[in-house]
């Protein structure tokens, strides 16, 4: 992008205060999980003191002793890399399915889209528990898969909307009528004009995915018991929320900041794309 | 005619301005309505006629108010009447017909509880009279009135029924005054007819005065006593239907005039450079005169006020009276000669299409000459955008035979070689469909040379900007996106890309009905210029019998799927054959 | 088993009705105050609520309420010798709370939008245009017509509910199948997994199919469509 791109993209984020604030506090968190091990004052499994006491840095410490600041800044990059992860898989999956089923139309459309109702009817967190159940400790990738296909027909509902809205106008009959290759006409007349709705439904999804990834650890399904991570660290520290509350509410509060962070940039989007001028 | 005192009412000095700036919508209208008499507002898309129609019900859309005005009703303003004042009013005293009724029913609600909800509310007789009064009224515009008809929804009705159903509810209170918004828009023809003569019986029965809102300048001159023409939220001239349509006094009416086809003879149609100003890009000084041809330096300066022409007859220009006399003649050309010889393209043998089971168009014959237009023609539900798009390769479903310059055509467009695909170009009916909003202009006209191997890279912009110029657009567009556009602006891009393809056929599908009058009028001359420049074929799809006279040298008649007439435009316009296509004619609004 | 299902169904019910006038009530002060200060800041605070998972609404009102700052509520229910939850009413409340939290802003925004939809059609504009009273308008005209999204935005949050009682009965120790679904997970006891997750799919399904029909019944074109 070039420097007046920049330049406009900054205007135009000026007039969208919602997209704005919800992007600030999304790269900011990201930002954090990011770096934050660098900044810790201790290392992840340190021991710094009595378990859940107001020793080692300001947060106090944890059910081992452990510093609950230093653990915090240490446990964003595995729930930001999973959850981002999951996002990318579910979108890229679910957008295929929705073009595919909305081209195609009549008997292929129908066929796909009611085996996605079939996967709708099913709570996203039912379908990662039942893979759970079958294994001891589920590793990362399992998560980001769970996650990721959790998401894929739900995105596909909307991708299809999109899509059957953009499929039906003239400027694809256009490029039908030359004889473009279906493969240019979804590349280039189809997906450009869904970059707006997929934009904001994948800020929405990433929401949802930090909400799950962490609800996964939350409810004690640890991928590495023992290493920091926002979820786990909840779930850790909880039996001590009256004596020793910040072991469970730094964590709570920056899943939180989180995922209020992307949900507001994924209604700024969103708000865009129904002005059109996304 | 004279006055009754305390009927009719008289708006003056209305502003009405976006709501919290000092940009108006409408400004300093002034118009009277009496009392049996039709006033038709005419004006194009962005001129302030539905706002100025509102505003006599003392009502702004969200976003605009009404700032300044007095409109006189039984020796009371209403304008300066609270909320609570002018309620009452509406609906009961004035009342509204909207331009939409599909979408201005209330789709929960059954018909016969519509019509009789405003009497319910105020109170008004019994429930047995409102239910008698409520078949009373369906029956004068022509509609059932029994219980089955009266327990039906809005979607259950069709769009003239749904307009009746309009009408009826709009007269049940006996309003005084009645404001018509666009009200036949949409519906064919025939149904068209049907509404307009209902509803000038009615006006006339109960000496309403009625304000008849519209873009299209023939219905008015079919229906209107008097006509006020609007132009960027100005009333530019008012008077007497006779006199407007025979001796228009201001340059934007006669430029409407000249851009408006005739049924009655063949016209070679002028459009006006630019499209209509909207609220806040409108000039200072007069406002039509950066597209005005008899333009002087104080047409920019000074604001024009209105001046007397004759006997009921305003105009707001300075050079009223200097710019010379006016003849609806002037554009005439001669109708294509019936006995000139043929050279066909494109013959269409026993088409019969169908969607899914459905067979829509049932055994169709015709051909197309070179460098000929052809017209179809029809009502909606006649078949002939399906038999455009078969011929334009977008619908595969068909029987029969299709050749084209001696071969036979391939059914969709992957059937079809590249040499056909690429000798047959289809416009589409809406610009703001069939270009890709995310592409920009050069990408677009380009995009039919880089895929037919006619040019690429520098050479096809190069080509690019000869075919914009082509369509009368700058090469200051290429590489905006259409968003930037007007319509107009967007349907010459549209007709650049199809050029780019150097075709020997173009299906137009109702390519100017998205589209002012005016801009219709240029989009035609351009085809016309295409036409005997290029030696281009056309296939043009249309519902207005009038544009036929002044586009094409052949006409097809279509009725549900049939062909119903066919021939020289001017055989079966000045002599019809078939009772149908005398109905057509018949329902036509003209001008002259 | 069949306790903790009615267990279930009972915080999932109790939930719904509290959440269902607080989302409409919201939704209407929201369209009529359009554009001014309240609909701004009560847009803001849905939003924001919108974002967050259930579990951080459920800890952080734990924090609030029962242990760190203020000590009126149990943090967890206390269901003593299988005596059923409600038989405790206060620790019902932190439960009930968190899944209308969590639900409500959804609703309330989707209510809010198609009511503002409604609100600007061509219909309620030509009832206004034809005097009548605003309170008619809203009442007659456009809740009805908005009321058929507002149908399925509930049921499609109500079958979320299905699943959103999981982590909310664990983190609370609510008696019911979802804190049985995260044991048995945690126990690998499949085929128990397999019983709780057929049951919580079939009230997904079930909501859902209640919703078509309501949405139908309230639709006209829909109605006579079927009808004839």
């Amino acid at each position: 992008m070039s420097l007046m791109g920049v330049a406009s993209t900054t205007r135009r984020l000026g007039r969208q205060p919602r997209l704005a604030t919800g992007l600030v506090i999304t790269l900011v968190i990201a930002v954090i999980a990011i770096v934050g091990p660098w900044l810790a004052p201790y290392g992840e499994n340190e021991i710094v003191g009595k378990p859940f006491t107001l020793e080692g840095s300001w947060l106090g410490t944890d059910y081992l002793g452990q510093d609950v600041w230093s653990r915090v800044l240490a446990g964003g990059g595995s729930i930001l890399l999973t959850s981002v992860s999951a996002t990318a898989l579910g979108m890229v999956v679910g957008i295929v399915i929705g073009v595919v089923a909305a081209y195609a139309g009549g008997w292929l459309d129908e066929a796909i889209m009611r085996l996605n109702d079939v996967a709708l009817a099913f709570p996203q967190i039912l379908l990662a528990l039942l893979v759970l159940t079958a294994v001891d400790q589920p590793a990362a990738w399992m998560i980001v898969l769970l996650v990721g296909f959790s998401h894929a027909p739900r995105v596909a509902r909307v991708a299809r909307g999109v899509a059957l809205g953009i499929v039906s106008r003239d400027f694809v009959h256009s490029a039908e009528a030359l004889g473009e290759s279906r493969l240019r006409v979804v590349v280039a007349e189809v997906l450009p004009n869904m970059n707006a709705p997929l934009l904001a439904e994948a800020g929405l999804r990433l929401t949802y995915s930090i909400g799950m990834v962490a609800g996964i650890g939350f409810l004690g399904f640890a991928t590495d018991p023992g290493a920091a991570d926002w979820g786990q660290m909840i779930n850790e520290n909880r039996l001590a929320l009256l004596v020793q509350p910040w072991g469970v509410l730094a964590p709570v509060i920056v899943i939180g900041i989180f995922t209020v962070g992307t949900n507001l940039m994924a209604d700024g989007i969103a708000q865009l794309a129904g002005r059109g001028t996304g | 005619m004279t006055t009754v005192a305390g009927a009719g009412c008289t708006l003056t000095d209305l502003r009405v301005a976006l709501t919290g700036s000092d940009v108006d919508v409408v400004d300093e209208i002034d118009i009277e309505l009496r009392p049996g008499e039709v006033v038709g507002l005419v004006g194009e898309s962005g001129s302030g006629k539905t706002t100025a129609g509102t505003a006599l019900l003392g009502y702004a859309r969200h976003g605009a108010v009404i700032e300044r005005g007095s409109l006189v009703f039984e020796g009371q303003d209403v304008l300066a009447m609270s909320w609570e004042q002018v309620r009452p009013i509406r609906g009961m005293k004035i009342a509204y017909v909207p331009q939409d009724p599909g979408a201005a029913l209330n789709p929960a609600i059954r018909i016969g509880r519509q019509i009789v909800e405003l009497l319910e509310l105020h109170g008004i007789g019994t429930a047995e009279e409102r239910l008698a009064g409520a078949r009373a009224g369906l029956r004068e515009v022509g509609l059932p009135d029994d219980d089955e008809f009266l327990a039906r929804y809005p979607h259950q009705l069709s769009g003239g029924q749904v307009q009746r159903v309009a009408l009826a509810m709009a007269f049940l209170p006996r309003p005084k005054v009645l404001v018509l918004d666009e009200p036949t828009t949409g519906l064919d023809v025939t149904t068209q007819g049907m509404v307009l003569r209902t509803m000038a019986e009615l006006c006339r029965s109960y000496q309403v005065a009625a304000l008849y809102v519209t873009h299209d300048l023939a219905v008015v001159a079919n229906i209107a006593d008097r006509v006020a023409v609007m132009y960027a939220g100005r009333i530019i001239e008012l008077g007497p239907r006779e006199v407007m349509f025979s001796q228009p006094a201001h340059p934007y009416t006669r430029a409407l005039l000249d851009a408006i086809p005739h049924l009655a003879r063949a016209r070679a149609l002028t459009g006006i450079p630019g499209s209509t100003p909207g609220p806040g890009r409108r000039p200072s000084g007069c406002r039509f005169h950066d597209r005005c041809e008899y333009v002087q330096d104080r047409c920019r300066e000074t604001e024009p006020r209105d001046v007397r022409v004759g006997q009921d007859h305003t105009a707001k220009c300075v050079r009223v009276g200097e710019i010379g006399s006016w003849d609806i003649n002037r554009g005439n050309v001669a109708d294509t000669d019936p006995h000139k010889e043929r050279d066909i393209i494109l013959t269409v043998e026993d088409l019969h299409v169908s969607y899914g089971r459905t067979e829509v168009v049932h055994g169709v014959d015709f051909d197309v000459a070179r460098a000929e237009v052809v017209a179809l023609v029809g009502e909606s539900g006649s078949g002939k955008t399906t038999i455009s798009r078969c011929i334009g390769g977008l619908h595969g479903e068909w029987t029969g035979a299709v050749t084209f310059d001696g071969r036979a055509l391939g059914k969709g467009a992957r059937a079809r070689s590249v040499e056909e695909r690429k000798r047959i170009q289809y416009i589409f009916q809406n610009p703001y469909l069939s270009l890709n909003p995310r592409l920009t202009i050069a990408q677009i006209v380009a995009r039919p040379m880089e895929l037919f191997g006619i040019a690429r890279g520098r050479a096809a912009r190069d080509k690019v900007v000869e075919l914009l110029e082509a369509v009368a657009l700058g090469p200051t567009v290429l590489d905006l996106r259409t968003d930037r556009l007007s319509g107009g602006e967007r349907q010459r891009v549209a007709i650049a890309r199809a050029l780019a393809a150097e075709p020997d056929l173009l299906v137009c599908d109702e390519i100017t009905s998205a589209l002012d009058v005016s801009v219709q009028g240029s989009i035609v001359a351009l085809l016309e210029d295409l036409r005997k420049t290029r030696g281009i074929s056309m296939l043009f799809v249309t519902h207005n019998l009038a544009l036929v006279r002044s586009i094409a040298a052949r006409v097809q008649v279509l009725s549900a799927g049939e062909l119903v007439e066919s021939g020289f435009v001017v055989e079966v316009l000045d002599s019809p054959r078939h009772e149908y296509t005398r109905q057509l004619i018949g329902n036509s609004p003209t001008v002259a | 088993m069949g306790s903790r299902i009615v267990n279930s169904a009972v915080l999932v019910i109790v939930a719904a009705i509290v959440m269902i006038p607080i989302a409409f009530g919201i939704a209407m002060v929201s369209a009529n105050n359009r554009g001014k200060r309240a609909d701004g800041v009560i847009q803001i605070v849905m939003l924001t609520l919108a974002g967050l998972p259930e579990f951080v609404v459920g800890i952080l009102l734990v924090a609030l309420f029962s242990t760190t700052v203020l000590h009126v509520l149990p943090a967890v229910t206390i269901a003593g010798g299988g005596a059923p939850p409600w038989s405790a009413p206060g620790s019902m409340i932190l439960p009930v709370f968190t899944l209308v939290i969590a639900v409500a802003p959804y609703v309330a925004r989707i209510v809010r939008s198609s009511l503002l939809e409604v609100l600007d059609s061509d219909y309620v504009e030509l009832a206004r245009l034809k005097g009548v009273p605003e309170r008619v308008v809203m009442r007659r005209h456009a809740l009805l017509n908005a009321i058929v999204p507002g149908i399925q935005v509930i049921a499609l949050q109500l079958a979320w509910l299905a699943g959103g009682i999981v982590i909310v009965e664990y983190l609370f120790s609510y008696p019911g199948i979802g804190a049985s679904l995260v044991d048995s997970v945690r126990n690998s006891d499949f085929p128990m997994v397999q019983v709780l997750a057929m049951v919580i799919a079939a009230v997904y399904v079930g909501v859902n199919l209640v919703a078509d029909v309501l949405s139908i019944l309230f639709t006209p074109r829909a109605r006579t469509a079927i009808a004839s």
